[in-house]
């Protein structure tokens, strides 16, 4: 994800929520479709993808070892 | 004047566009912070981590006139106190790194345990460098990574900060973890 511009990233970011709200194993051929052939572009949205699948307990206060 | 007495004072200026007060504002609930995350530190055992979340409920409960303030207060002040919450960290992982690289002074009574494990060993410094890119690239997303991590907001309580439903907070917060997640991966 080296040197986005926002103009870029927003692309990215809507090709994301619209596979988001795809049932997972929708998502890839949505994207493919979408980006019409822009192969960066399909690349990084579907590593987001992946990413977010990782990323769901990632940063989570629930999982922190606090002291209550 | 009390602490109490100036936060709604500044709350209400920043809020109708006083950049000033915002700087004052946020100086004063850092100042607090850090002062209970000092107290807090020393009286931890061994393994214990910063409880970031109580300490941002702690200087609520001690700056905040719930009398004098509505939910829009409310909601702003958690967001200058996760913000200020997000500085101490960082200035005290740096602290930390200064330490080990100079190889002497174990003044701090932090050590580096204890800035990677505040979450599943995140490391807050690379965690705040991606931050600094994501808020380059949709301020939003960074600003709700502020509350939820660092201020432990809810999603409603995110949402009515940011004028957003909900559910917008959920999608939000997973496409900035996402983000984070990958550009922290590739700074290793």
């Amino acid at each position: 994800m080296k040197k986005l511009d926002p103009k870029h990233w927003q692309r990215i970011e809507a090709l994301l929520d619209e596979a988001l709200d795809l049932a997972p194993e929708a998502r890839e051929a949505h994207v493919r479709k979408r980006a019409e052939g822009d192969e960066e572009l399909i690349a990084q949205v579907l590593n987001m993808l992946e990413a977010s699948k990782e990323a769901e307990t990632f940063l989570d206060s629930t999982n922190r070892s606090d002291l209550e | 004047m009390s602490d109490e007495g100036m936060v709604t004072q500044l709350i209400s200026a920043h809020r109708n566009g006083d950049d000033r007060a915002g700087d004052r504002l946020f100086a004063l609930v850092y100042d607090e912070l850090h002062a209970m995350a000092r107290r807090q530190l020393r009286y931890r055992r061994p393994g214990q981590t910063l409880n970031t979340t109580g300490l941002v409920h702690e200087a609520y409960l001690k700056l905040f006139d719930r009398d004098e303030n509505g939910w829009n207060d409310r909601v702003h002040f958690f967001s200058v106190t996760a913000r200020a919450m997000r500085q101490i960290l960082v200035d005290y992982a740096r602290r930390v790194k200064a330490e080990k690289r100079g190889g002497g002074a174990h003044h701090t009574e932090l050590n580096a345990s204890m800035i990677s494990d505040i979450s599943n060993n995140v490391d807050i410094l690379d965690l705040d460098d991606a931050m600094k890119e994501l808020e380059v690239l949709n301020p939003r997303l960074a600003t709700i990574v502020e509350c939820r991590f660092f201020g432990g907001m809810s999603i409603e309580e995110t949402a009515a900060l940011l004028d957003v439903s909900s559910r917008t907070v959920d999608r939000d917060w997973l496409k900035a973890k996402s983000f984070l997640f990958l550009a922290m991966k590739e700074e290793k």
